[in-house]
């Protein structure tokens, strides 16, 4: 891992209009992603976690130009793409690619697996044509199937090896930065130790970059090298894994890790259970977002503004508990402009 | 003991032939305790729910065996007297909390059918009365106002709340929950688990937990068992199973949880293949492709379910009682 930084992200957000009014001006905003800042290195894997509805995975599609961010900046290698015309922003897709959750929906069952990786090569020109039919071979052995089941239709493969051949579509065009929007929370168990292997072996020969989106901290934990933690649009926490599995100061992560279920039942421990749902993200409480539910809420709560605070090198977390830790970031931006 | 399944042999006829997806398969569930069946998807765990609970679809049928509910067999009974028992002695609640509710009806009167269906004798005020507090059990907010609410206004959590509460209000001996917490987010999650454990103290009755989730499993069971290709491989006490898995499969399933201990880098553990295909079983054991310990006689034989120690464990390293090194 390098300290170059391959993805900043600042300030984004990401804005659905839920209802407008006669003139066609939106009189209900759903807030999906708030004024979220990170930045991923080069050759790191950042871990993005979060409950179902956080915003984790809007993030992944306005990095790959599935959706459009209502403001903020995406800057892949020092280019702003939020910035780019349509025209430009395609020749980038190219090196931002994306690994879905559901392997029997992203798959096109009319079109072979051999068809489907090969695709992606052609449309970008990566190779000559009587070269793809190798390529492809190559592709499917990296991912660990055989080059001879080029010519199957994806229903004839298990969960696991259709997340294989998702993979292999994604490397296909030789990405540097790969988003993986929860890859294995649709397989069973064991495969799911498979398909996590193989990505991390696939990082380090191909020197990739993984945004790594999950819900769940511990599947996060083995691939990660930074994790940040999302609750209903902001961002709650960042910390490099070690510290934040050891050491989770703001109460949401601390609950989240406190949720995952032991694996001895000798040691069947007492969890902070959250009260409560996840409130609507059309209407968000004031302040800090998970005060509705938080378990060491306080006065000033409702008012205080979700900042990310450097509370020791490294380790950011937006909680009124940790207000004094120094200026935010918002702050920081101030001082330097 | 509450429920005792005796040889249960489930089969679905598909184009190509036959599948056998519950093969021979003997269990019991004791008065109070919940016991935990864990398995892959094609182990056939929610088979042998189906099976008891009698809605397996059209292309499938109980091919032998005997459930025995209280000593009486549940496959003899006829469709009314199966009714009378479903969702009154032995209840249910699904996977999905979204589809199991009909969205065209309020909560309120999906709950008020079971309870009418069961007691005739009751009115509505009486049953709606019945509803609200069976709501307020579960742990659903101001339980009178979101009675009315149709499923659709309700998040995930909430609406298996609903689930528990319906399965719940006629007090059942039995609840069969199938993956209950499976479509939920983790913090949800926590929350159903700790819900199904007090009602089990609460109405006294036993669980019959169906999950893929050995995490789930260790919180809440009391006793495991292990399913593999329609089989038992393994089945113990949830302590002795977690301290000393002793088929290759559990151990496998244990080692290849990412755990949040777990410090080093080293690559996850892994079973290598696959589950194979029904129609085209192995002829030894089920496991041995996958097997790190596979031996010549178990790609020949089939073993048997025997008592080791306090577990059962069906597998050759086991053959004279105790592990071949």
């Amino acid at each position: 891992m390098s300290e170059e930084v391959l993805l900043d992200v600042q300030h984004l957000k990401k804005y659905f209009v839920v209802e407008k009014n006669f003139f066609g001006q939106p009189t209900s905003l759903l807030k999906a992603v708030d004024d979220v800042s990170f930045q991923i290195k080069k050759g790191e894997a950042f871990g993005l976690v979060g409950e179902s509805g956080c915003g984790k995975s809007t993030i992944g599609k306005m990095i790959v130009d599935l959706y459009t961010p209502t403001d903020g900046k995406i800057i892949f290698n020092g280019t702003d793409l939020s910035a780019l015309s349509k025209k430009d922003r395609r020749k980038y897709c190219k090196d931002i690619q994306l690994i879905f959750q559901d392997p029997y929906a992203s798959l096109n069952p009319r079109m072979t697996i051999g068809d489907i990786i090969a695709e992606p090569i052609l449309t970008n020109h990566l190779r000559p044509k009587n070269e793809v039919e190798k390529r492809v071979e190559e592709l499917l052995n990296c991912v660990g199937l055989s080059g001879s089941y080029r010519n199957r239709y994806p229903y004839e493969f298990s969960g696991g090896q259709r997340q294989r051949v998702g993979i292999a579509r994604a490397l296909a065009v030789e990405p540097k930065l790969i988003v993986c929007d929860e890859p294995v929370s649709a397989l069973d168990v064991s495969i799911q130790a498979q398909v996590l292997n193989l990505l991390d072996d696939l990082k380090e020969e191909f020197n990739l970059t993984y945004l790594f989106i999950a819900h769940g901290l511990n599947v996060v934990k083995h691939i990660s090298d930074r994790v940040g933690v999302m609750y209903l649009g902001k961002l709650m926490e960042i910390a490099p894994k070690g510290e934040l599995y050891h050491n989770p100061l703001n109460p949401y992560t601390q609950a989240l890790l406190s949720a995952i279920p032991s694996v001895d039942p000798n040691n069947r421990k007492k969890r902070i259970v959250l009260e409560g749902d996840v409130p609507s993200p059309i209407d968000p409480p004031a302040g800090c977002r998970f005060c509705s539910r938080c378990f060491k809420r306080m006065d000033g709560c409702e008012s205080f503004d979700s900042i990310l605070r450097e509370v020791s090198p490294n380790h950011h977390v937006a909680c009124k508990l940790y207000e004094q830790a120094g200026p935010g970031e918002a702050e920081h931006d101030k001082k330097e402009a | 003991m509450l429920l005792e399944v005796k040889n249960l042999t489930t089969e679905f006829k598909v184009k190509n032939g036959t599948v056998r997806a519950v093969n021979n398969l003997s269990f019991g569930v004791n008065e109070g305790e919940i016991l935990a069946i864990v398995g892959e998807s094609g182990s056939g765990k929610s088979v042998t729910s189906l099976s008891i609970m009698g809605l397996l679809s059209d292309n499938g049928k109980v091919a032998s065996g005997e459930i025995l509910y209280r000593g009486e067999d549940l496959l003899k009974k006829s469709e009314d007297e199966m009714r009378a028992i479903k969702g009154d002695k032995i209840s249910m609640i699904f996977q999905e909390p979204m589809t199991s509710l009909n969205p065209v009806y309020r909560v309120k009167d999906q709950i008020m059918e079971s309870i009418l269906t069961h007691n005739p004798k009751m009115d509505k005020k009486e049953a709606l009365k019945h509803t609200v507090d069976m709501l307020r059990t579960v742990g659903i907010p101001s339980p009178e106002e979101r009675a009315e609410d149709y499923p659709h206004q309700m998040s995930g959590g909430m609406r298996q709340r609903v689930m528990i509460a319906m399965a719940l209000s006629c007090q059942p001996d039995l609840l069969i929950a199938d993956e209950p917490t499976t479509a939920l987010d983790v913090t949800i999650q926590a929350q159903i688990l700790e819900l199904l454990y007090e009602m089990r103290e609460k109405f006294k009755m036993s669980v019959m937990l169906i999950t893929h989730d050995l995490g789930v499993v260790a919180e809440a069971a009391d006793r495991v068992v292990v399913m593999y290709c329609g089989e038992i491989v393994e089945s113990a006490d949830v302590k002795a199973l977690f301290e000393k898995p002793m088929h290759p499969y559990t151990l496998g399933l244990l080692k290849s949880i990412p755990r949040l201990e777990d410090e080093s880098t080293d690559p996850l553990y892994m079973i290598r293949g696959m589950v194979p295909n029904p129609l085209h079983m192995p002829q030894g054991c089920p496991f041995s492709d996958r097997c790190d310990r596979c031996m010549d006689i178990c790609r020949k034989k089939k073993p048997e379910l025997r008592p080791v120690g306090d577990h059962l464990v069906r597998c050759f390293l086991y053959e004279n009682g105790e592990e071949t090194k």
